[in-house]
């Protein structure tokens, strides 16, 4: 279970998360939604090690995490999807994923992983000999999201998966992100798609300028009048 | 080579071998061959060309160890000629204090892998041109210590009479014998090379030249293998460096200084990321001014445009390395078969739909 408690992370002297508490239970799908700079995207890169927290702590099954090195993260079970695709541009897409697996040595698994990356995005087997950097954006993205669970996470970390993806290809998105966690995997995804994300999750968030300002079910968020005013083009 | 992936399986039914693969062929053949004259050089040619072939054989060893930095790990380093220096002198001066060769080999090459420590560690928090920058000042900072620590290094004066190479009894004296010396040194490096780059620090290496952010993120720890890849290069230079300072018998500072540094640069960037790549690239920028000899004057004229030419024509260098540097995981590991979606002939559950259908 992934914890943070009263989380306060600066840039410089930019305050971007002022005590920020949120949890993620085994296997559940926690969505944050909130605009930009609220510091969504903050909050990953502060739990998967990019960023330390100058207070408040982040904990993993109860082993206190923040302030480890992001490697040492990864080897404990958090991938993360980072937000811009940076997928490696010059390998092929096979090659991306197998750098996914860096940090196993199960070669069982990973080859299973590798079939199970290619069920929920066939398009990556399609494209397994081509050079990443010439894949479409969407294609991208789900290489991106591949590899990270090629490092076999108990929790993965998305920022804006449907970034730049076409309005079908969203719904796609969030189908297969759905489908990864009835596998059994831990999802935190950060999205600016409200509607769509609380859809599919099991809990939310709402981060406004650094704090949280709402939480609760999917649904009791999806049904809030205040998200639906600020983030569901109300009504 | 993505073009042809499958190179010399394409054959046609009736044996034939096409195009694509007698070119293959020919590649092939290439090695064994280069390493054929390599072994007979000194019995076919004069003295002087042999002499050629030790200073190739050292330079290759030091683009080579710089390829590891620059080529894989993809840090900009302009000091390398530091690395050389350190070898060439912790080298001289423990064996005219009486310490034996082989001592001095390998003191070279720990002092100049020290010296890799060192700069290695400012890569953790900078890269691109601002690391290029320290590297740089590195390398002049040796070379000062070098012209100003008078009671150690005799300074401007330089180190002489620094006896010829021997082991197990035997001198390397002859250029000839020397010439086998450097070129075994010159074997075990590209060994080493080889395994490194072809282990989890090659592929640690290559994702983080691609993109560093994104390798942290698989869980490589980026900053022990940017100070590795240093360190390594580093001995391996050193030991070019002891190589020098026992074949010339004589080293100032001048021997080593920015120049030396972007003549290794400019081998690397011109030879490729492969073994033949690296000692095409020592060869070439070696005996193009000594073929241009007759040209006086102009020969450094011809030099520049011909490194010009070829950095406009081959931009990967003359021989880049065949496969992106990289050898996939499930590759690696022992008994997988190839799964790689560039190789047709991938496993059975590995097809494209496109290709069943």
């Amino acid at each position: 279970m992934l914890e943070l408690e009263e989380l306060h992370v600066y840039y410089g002297n930019v305050h971007a998360l002022k005590g920020v508490s949120l949890k993620v239970a085994q296997g559940e799908l926690v969505v944050v939604v909130g605009a930009n700079g609220a510091g969504k995207t903050t909050l990953l890169r502060t739990v998967c090690g990019v960023l330390h927290p100058r207070g408040g702590r982040v904990s993993w099954n109860g082993e206190l995490i923040s302030g480890l090195a992001p490697q040492r993260i990864v080897r404990r079970g958090i991938a993360a999807s980072p937000d811009n695709r940076q997928v490696f541009p010059r390998m092929t897409v096979m090659e991306n994923l197998e750098m996914g697996a860096f940090s196993r040595r199960d070669r069982v698994g990973i080859r299973r992983d590798l079939e199970t990356v290619y069920g929920l995005f066939p398009v990556l087997r399609d494209r397994r000999g081509q050079v990443a950097g010439t894949l479409s954006g969407g294609e991208q993205q789900m290489l991106a999201i591949g590899r990270a669970l090629m490092a076999a996470p108990k929790l993965l970390l998305m920022d804006e998966p449907s970034m730049g993806l076409a309005p079908r290809l969203v719904t796609t998105m969030f189908e297969t992100i759905h489908r990864i966690r009835d596998r059994g995997t831990g999802i935190l995804l950060v999205e600016q798609n409200a509607r769509l994300a609380l859809g599919i999750a099991d809990r939310g968030y709402v981060l406004e300028t650094g704090r949280v300002l709402l939480s609760g079910t999917g649904d009791e968020l999806s049904e809030n009048h205040l998200v639906r005013q600020a983030y569901l083009g109300g009504e | 080579m993505r073009a042809n992936p499958t190179g010399l399986r394409r054959r046609t039914r009736a044996g034939k071998v096409s195009a694509a693969g007698y070119l293959t062929a020919l590649r092939k053949g290439v090695g064994p061959l280069a390493v054929l004259l390599a072994l007979t050089f000194p019995f076919l040619v004069s003295q002087y060309l042999v002499h050629l072939g030790v200073l190739i054989s050292i330079y290759t060893i030091l683009t080579l160890s710089l390829n590891l930095v620059s080529g894989y790990a993809g840090q900009l380093a302009l000091g390398h000629a530091a690395f050389y220096a350190l070898g060439a002198y912790a080298s001289a001066l423990l064996t005219l204090s009486g310490h034996p060769f082989w001592l001095g080999l390998l003191a070279a090459g720990v002092v100049a892998a020290l010296g890799g420590l060192v700069v290695g560690l400012p890569s953790l928090k900078s890269s691109g041109f601002y690391l290029g920058m320290i590297t740089l000042g590195f390398g002049e900072i040796v070379k000062l210590v070098l012209l100003n620590w008078d009671s150690l290094t005799r300074g401007p004066m330089g180190l002489t009479n620094i006896p010829p190479a021997k082991l197990w009894g035997y001198t390397f004296g002859s250029v000839a014998s020397f010439y086998y010396l450097a070129l075994l040194i010159l074997a075990l490096t590209a060994g080493a090379v080889h395994r490194l780059v072809n282990s989890r620090v090659g592929e640690a290496l290559v994702a983080i030249r691609e993109d560093e952010v994104a390798a942290k993120a698989m869980g490589i720890d980026t900053g022990y293998h940017k100070v590795l890849a240093f360190t390594v290069s580093g001995f391996l230079a050193g030991l070019a460096g002891s190589l020098y300072a026992h074949y010339i018998s004589f080293i100032n500072p001048a021997s080593f200084g920015s120049g030396e540094s972007f003549l290794i640069v400019s081998m690397t960037l011109l030879g490729g990321a492969s073994l033949g790549g690296s000692a095409l690239g020592a060869a070439t920028l070696l005996l193009v001014p000594e073929v241009f000899r007759a040209l006086a004057d102009y020969r450094l004229l011809f030099y520049g445009a011909v490194l010009i030419l070829l950095m406009v024509f081959r931009p990967n260098g003359l021989i880049p390395e065949r496969r992106l540097r990289y050898r996939g995981i499930l590759e690696r590991l022992r008994g997988a078969e190839p799964v790689s979606g560039r190789d047709s002939g991938a496993g059975p559950g590995y097809r494209a739909p496109a290709e069943e259908g």
